[in-house]
């Protein structure tokens, strides 16, 4: 069996049909050789008889008669049959009457012993003989016997005979059936043959983009059409692991892209970071001088100096946050009505405002004529949408040393709105165009820094308009100022009725006979609260934490008529003391503290029941505006 | 076994045995080669029986009629009647008692079986033939030239022998019915002629 295992599957198919044909062959020979050595006995016998039995009829008249020598000429033409050795006649007394040997030898015949017991014929095979002993009987009267001896060798050396030609014609057969398998084994074997040759070449070159031809319906031809199917799977997931290869490839270099803009990102900022520090440490020892040394005017301005670092300082602080925001994909939008002009309008006093600080009084800030005059409502996130304008303009006041600075926006279809920012600032390269919105590229180069910034500001407005699902462009030549453009979806909402509120923007507040919890941990910003509220005589009540603010509040319940609430605090939080204050009295306005980037905390803030909201930083007018806001509960009834 | 049933046999039937070794003694007799001249009668009369196995009378023969003779009839003069007369007191030709009749005149010869044609019959042989040509008779002679002159059977002697020519043609004729075995041991005269 072992021998036949390693046998190639041509030889196997070749054995496995010799065998079984060889074997049928031989035995239906052994069979056929059997049958013809009993038919030939058979036939022997048979013709021997017949011969005998003639013969012997031959000789009744003689026996009759008495005629020896007529008796021997019968007996003699016996000779005509090769196999017959002698035969013997006796008449009815067994007295031997004639006799014959063959090739005329001498032969004495056996005696017969009791002829009357033979009355019929008696035939046996002995060694290499066959003995034939027939009663001569005519018409119910015995004449005598006839004894016949044939050699039976002839029969020995027919069968003989017979077999070599068997075993020639066998081996004959066998070859042919040999030359038949070798030849017809190729229809199982070259199939599978072919096969491993195409396997062994996929294997060696790797290469699974082959096919083999189906020829036949039978399991070969199964087993051709799964090799392809598999091929051509094959070829699938390698061309999908190409592709994700290709893909994890991109991924990495962008990873180790953006983990080297990471890293110069962290070294400019530590840079960013340290020059207002610097500043502001700086202006402080000079402040704490005496007067002596520096003059009062002299501090003044370095108060201001002071203001304007730490004013940087913290938009960087928020950027990082905004843009980790975004990076995180955190940033959610919260679409809400959206007083369009007023917001504008607030962003223009705000940057006319700011450009005091900057030392930019002489640049223009203007509102287009439809901002003025249009009285447009909008579904938008309110916050996003103010810090774009924020980021836009702080750009623009930014690279522009005089001239003006343009924004408002303009319909352009029922679908878009279209917001611009134009200044007469330096302007940008044509191929700086696109790039002015990746994050950390900053305009200048590294040798002349110029402007200060992290490069973050364009790159969180563009995705913050691309959230609230618009685009952003910038038009702009080397010197010839730049302008900005965004859309976004165009989401009216229209108000018939709407109240005019004539908000008093009055710079001078009169609270003298009210009181304000103002709940802080950070006691620097307590102290710019009490600072901003020192005008309006208003008392204030401190408290770090929520515990304590709410212990307060049980304490001078009646007194307290507006709590200003920062959401992070030791203790206890802004969100649980609300809630708790809100359940001794619901009419108590609250106001949050809160960031840009926390609009999250906002909502979960009114959820908790706080009234109004302030985004930090906080600037004086702003604070004003909501305290006087709520305290003379002019708030709209959303 | 085969002594069992010869003992059998001889226990059984005593007679038949001693009558047996009789006719034993007696073929011993004439199956001898060569013969006296006296005895060639005797021979030819026991050839008679013999030959009658061979041939087949017809139905109006009445041979399976036990109870009626075989006739053998001997026409002229010759030595071989008596002797007839003498060996067919106890042997039967064909199971019948025989009677052997020395005829002279020719319509004796009607129911015959055998008709006997001595030598001396010569010149009166076609008046004898004439008559025998239709009937159920075999004729046996004992003279040259008589078989082929229409004798069913002639004897002759041959090297001290006795032999016997049976003439096809008369035989195939005649309406006796001879057995091949005959024709087989004697000398054909006028052999059927096959056209």
């Amino acid at each position: 069996m072992n021998i036949f295992q390693n046998l190639s599957i041509k030889n196997k198919i070749i054995s496995i049909i010799l065998f079984v044909s060889t074997l049928t062959i031989v035995i239906g020979f052994v069979i056929v050789g059997i049958r013809d050595v009993k038919r030939l006995k058979q036939e022997m016998l048979l013709n021997n008889l017949m011969n005998t039995k003639l013969i012997g009829e031959y000789t009744i008249a003689p026996l009759t008669f008495g005629d020896n020598a007529g008796a021997e000429n019968i007996l003699s033409k016996l000779s005509t049959i090769p196999e017959i050795v002698s035969g013997a006649l006796y008449d009815h007394n067994g007295v031997l009457f004639a006799s014959y040997k063959k090739n005329d030898e001498v032969f004495i015949p056996p005696l017969f012993e009791n002829p009357d017991v033979l009355v019929k014929t008696i035939s046996q095979f002995a060694d290499r003989s066959l003995n034939i002993d027939n009663p001569i009987v005519y018409e119910n009267v015995r004449y005598g016997i006839i004894s016949i001896q044939v050699d039976t060798s002839m029969l020995i050396k027919k069968t003989g005979e017979n077999i070599l030609i068997l075993a020639i014609i066998l081996l004959g057969m066998i070859i042919f059936s040999f030359i038949l398998a070798n030849r017809f084994q190729k229809i199982i074997s070259e199939p599978i043959l072919e096969l491993a040759r195409l396997t062994r070449k996929i294997s060696d070159a790797g290469d699974y983009d082959v096919h083999i031809e189906r020829k036949t319906n039978d399991e070969i031809g199964v087993l051709y059409e799964d090799f392809n199917n598999m091929l051509n799977q094959i070829l699938n997931r390698e061309a999908a692991r190409d592709l994700a290869e290709k893909n994890l490839l991109k991924a990495k270099e962008k990873a180790e892209e953006s983990d080297q803009l990471k890293s110069a990102f962290l070294a400019n900022m530590s840079h960013e970071i340290r020059t207002p520090m610097n500043a502001i440490l700086g202006f402080a020892e000079l402040i704490s001088m005496s007067d002596s040394e520096v003059s009062s005017t002299e501090k003044e301005n370095y108060v201001k100096l002071i203001n304007v670092s730490g004013n940087n300082l913290l938009r960087l602080i928020d950027d990082i946050i905004d843009i980790s925001k975004i990076e995180a994909g955190q940033i959610k939008i919260y679409k809400k009505k959206c007083y369009l002009n007023e917001t504008l309008k607030d962003i223009q006093q705000s940057f006319i405002e700011l450009r005091k600080i900057n030392e930019k009084e002489n640049i223009e800030i203007r509102l287009n004529e439809l901002a003025q005059s249009q009285n447009l409502i909008i579904k938008t996130d309110i916050i996003r949408l103010n810090q774009i304008f924020t980021n836009l303009i702080g750009n623009a006041l930014k690279f522009t040393e005089e001239g003006f600075i343009e924004f408002g926006y303009e319909i352009v279809n029922n679908e878009k709105l279209l917001f611009y920012i134009k200044d007469t600032g330096v302007g940008m390269d044509q191929n700086k165009k696109d790039l002015v919105f990746d994050r950390f590229t900053k305009i200048e180069d590294d040798n002349s820094r110029l402007y200060r910034g992290a490069g973050l500001g364009l790159a969180i407005s563009k995705s913050l308009v691309e959230l609230l699902g618009g685009n952003i462009w910038v038009d702009s030549a080397l010197s010839a100022g730049s302008t900005f453009y965004f859309n976004i979806p165009f989401d009216e909402l229209k108000e018939s009725n709407r109240k005019q509120k004539a908000i008093s923007i009055s710079e001078n507040y009169d609270w003298q006979n009210k009181t304000i919890l103002v709940v802080e941990d950070e006691p620097a910003n307590i102290i710019y609260i009490e600072e901003v509220l020192k005008a309006t005589k208003a008392k204030v009540l401190r408290a770090s934490n929520g515990k304590e603010a709410v212990d307060i509040y049980i304490k001078n319940s009646n007194n307290i008529d507006i709590i200003i609430m920062d959401i992070k605090m030791p203790v206890m939080n802004g969100f649980e003391a609300t809630r708790q204050i809100k359940n001794l009295n619901k009419n108590i306005p609250i106001i949050s503290q809160s960031a840009y980037a926390m609009q999250g905390d906002i909502d979960k803030g009114l959820n908790a029941g706080m009234t109004d909201y302030l985004i930090k930083p906080i600037k004086p007018k702003m604070l004003l505006s909501i305290l006087n806001k709520h305290l003379n509960n002019l708030a709209p009834n959303d | 076994m085969r002594i069992n049933i010869l003992t059998y046999k001889y226990l059984k039937s005593k007679r038949d045995f001693i009558k047996r070794i009789i006719i034993f003694l007696f073929l011993i007799l004439i199956s001898f080669k060569s013969f006296s001249q006296a005895n060639v009668y005797v021979l030819k009369a026991v050839y008679l029986e013999k030959i009658s196995r061979f041939i087949k009378w017809p139905e109006e023969s009445l041979m399976n009629d036990i109870d009626k003779p075989f006739i053998v009839s001997v026409i002229g003069k010759t030595p071989l009647a008596k002797n007839l007369e003498q060996i067919y007191v106890i042997q039967k030709i064909n199971n019948k008692e025989v009677v052997i009749k020395r005829i002279s005149n020719l319509y004796e010869i009607e129911n015959s079986h055998i008709l006997v044609i001595a030598e001396s019959e010569k010149k009166n042989l076609q008046n004898i033939l004439s008559i025998t040509k239709d009937l159920p008779v075999l004729t046996i002679s004992e003279a040259p030239d008589f078989a082929k002159k229409g004798v069913l059977i002639n004897f002759y002697e041959e090297d001290n022998k006795l032999r016997f020519e049976i003439n096809e043609t008369a035989v195939l004729q005649s309406p006796l019915q001879m057995s091949f075995y005959l024709l087989n041991s004697a000398k054909i005269i006028n052999p059927i002629k096959i056209n």
